[in-house]
């Protein structure tokens, strides 16, 4: 569905964000992009929906440059900002105006959405406090049923039960043609929610693997003596020692995003070794 | 399906725009009405006569180019905001109508609203004071004056226009200032190049205006003649056209 290719960027001729970097993305999958602040993950999802323009390379979707922002494109993609804009209008008023200009929208889902996410459809938007107008945001931008779906920050502003509601809601909303993005530096937030990891640092993808796929390769877990074990990466805790292990006795175990992004972002030239060679030699 | 235009998705737009700003628009043309009531009264005031028709068109014409560009530089500024410039950008119109829907707002129903705010004024005005013995004069719109105020209008429009798009924040100011240091620029390469042709030193000449210099103790002026200043009427629209077609590559070139 979208396809990056020596996608490079920056806002600053001096200080390149992107360099040819490649990723692929496909439907039927959550993508959870990960990465420190600064990093470029929104600047990155803004170049996946049009919003910036690479100096080079190129970023398709479904074979068409999201650059040029045709209609057909516009139509299957739905991108929420980290910071949500809403007009002085109801989410009624709102779906009225907006709702048409998306084939495939949903005006049950909608309501149910708002239902869900405790929105009130007949209060004034401007009225609401900034998690409820996320909320109206997401419940619409779910509704819209587009083939990608784009979320910056989602869970910023939101509530704990109403990070709840997300996750729930997301999962829910997951088809075989969809492709679904979302970036955090929250990274709990996306416990359990997403099937893939993109973890983005120093110009370019670092980790991009399925987390059945991190699972098989990795072991995640808390050990008082780590001598002989083949450690990837390591964090000293109160209870001992939290590690990356290479799993190579094909244990099943619980995969631990922040611990992974840690290591990840800490250049642990162990783990993204290993990650590489399990991604070569599928 | 057509990704450049639909008239059924331009009306969709169209509505979903003016949802969304009616009430900015209304509180503009209140505003445009305060300014037309209170200046007005004032000249009707100060004025020891009947204010006839050369006069109002005067004040018309002055308005509006005033007016006119400050509220088209307002047309765009959902851009300059990335909150708002987000949901504008991704929503599924095309480029092209959503820089049509700026444009009708800004040129079209700016120039039905401002006229009939105008003569609405105009009329109490003509209607609160009389002078005995004077049939109070209207102005028409049916001139040539009325040209050359659209093509005066049309111009600034354009270039604001392109302005309103390309700058974040501060439109009208960087417009303005923009404008004029290019104009500057505009006289100081026209003043040279004229220079250059006739060989000789020149005053500071304006495109199509006239070229003057000293001769000794005699002042000349050169203009050019009735059927090449109908030239300029046509040179004058292909630049106005020009700055509407560069604004909207500039709106499908704008990043959030």
């Amino acid at each position: 569905m979208i396809q990056i290719s020596n996608l490079n960027f920056s806002y600053n001729s001096k200080k390149p964000l992107f360099k040819n970097l490649n990723l692929s993305l496909k439907a039927g999958h959550i993508y959870g992009l990960l990465g420190k602040n600064g990093a470029g993950k929104s600047t990155l999802l803004k170049n996946i929906a049009g919003l910036a323009f690479p100096q080079s390379g190129k970023c398709l979707i479904n074979g068409t440059e999201s650059s040029k922002r045709l209609v057909s494109t516009l139509q299957n993609l739905y991108f929420i900002a980290e910071e949500v804009y809403v007009p002085a209008l109801t989410p009624g008023q709102f779906l009225e105006r907006t709702a048409g200009f998306y084939p495939a929208f949903s005006i049950t889902d909608f309501y149910s959405y708002l239902k869900i996410l405790d929105i009130d459809p007949d209060l004034l938007m401007t009225k609401m406090s900034y998690g409820q107008q996320k909320k109206m945001i997401i419940a619409f931008g779910l509704a819209t049923n587009t083939s990608l779906l784009i979320l910056d920050e989602p869970t910023n502003g939101l509530d704990i039960p109403s990070k709840v509601q997300f996750r729930k809601l997301i999962a829910s909303v997951l088809n075989d043609e969809r492709c679904i993005i979302i970036s955090t530096h929250q990274v709990r937030d996306l416990d359990s929610l997403i099937d893939t990891v993109l973890i983005l640092d120093d110009h370019r993808i670092v980790v991009e693997n399925s987390v059945d796929e991190l699972t098989e390769k990795l072991f995640f877990g808390v050990f008082k003596d780590l001598t002989g074990m083949n450690v990837l990466y390591e964090e000293d805790t109160l209870m001992g020692k939290y590690a990356i292990l290479e799993n190579t006795a094909g244990k099943y175990g619980k995969m631990d995003l922040e611990l992974l992004f840690n290591a990840a972002t800490t250049n642990s030239s162990k783990l993204l070794n290993a990650l590489k060679s399990a991604t070569l030699h599928e | 399906m057509n990704n450049y235009f639909s008239l059924k998705r331009f009306s969709q737009l169209f509505i979903k725009h003016t949802v969304e700003h009616y009430r900015t628009y209304f509180m503009s043309a209140a505003v445009l009405a305060g300014v037309f009531l209170l200046g007005g009264s004032f000249i009707f005031y100060m004025i020891p006569g009947p204010v006839d028709a050369g006069f109002q068109m005067a004040i018309f014409g002055v308005l509006i180019l005033i007016a006119g560009p400050l509220f088209t530089s307002t047309i765009f500024t959902d851009l300059g905001d990335k909150r708002k410039a987000i949901p504008v950008l991704t929503l599924p119109a095309s480029q092209f109508e959503k820089f049509m829907v700026g444009w009708v707002y800004s040129y079209i129903i700016f120039m039905l609203v401002y006229t009939g705010i105008f003569y609405l004024v105009l009329s109490i005005l003509l209607n609160l004071k009389q002078w005995p013995g004077h049939h109070p004069e209207m102005l028409s719109l049916f001139q040539d004056k009325s040209l050359l105020v659209i093509i005066i209008f049309s111009l600034l429009h354009s270039i604001t226009m392109y302005g309103a798009i390309s700058f974040e924040k501060l439109h009208f100011i960087k417009i303005g200032f923009s404008f004029f240091i290019f104009y500057a620029l505009l006289i100081l390469a026209d003043t040279l190049f004229l220079r250059l042709i006739v060989g000789r030193k020149i005053y500071p000449a304006t495109p199509f205006a006239f070229l003057n210099f000293p001769e000794g103790t005699n002042f000349y002026s050169i203009g050019l003649n009735e059927q090449q200043s109908a030239w300029v009427f046509i040179a004058v629209p292909v630049v106005v056209i020009l700055f509407w077609i560069a604004a909207y590559f500039k709106l499908k070139e704008k990043q959030a």
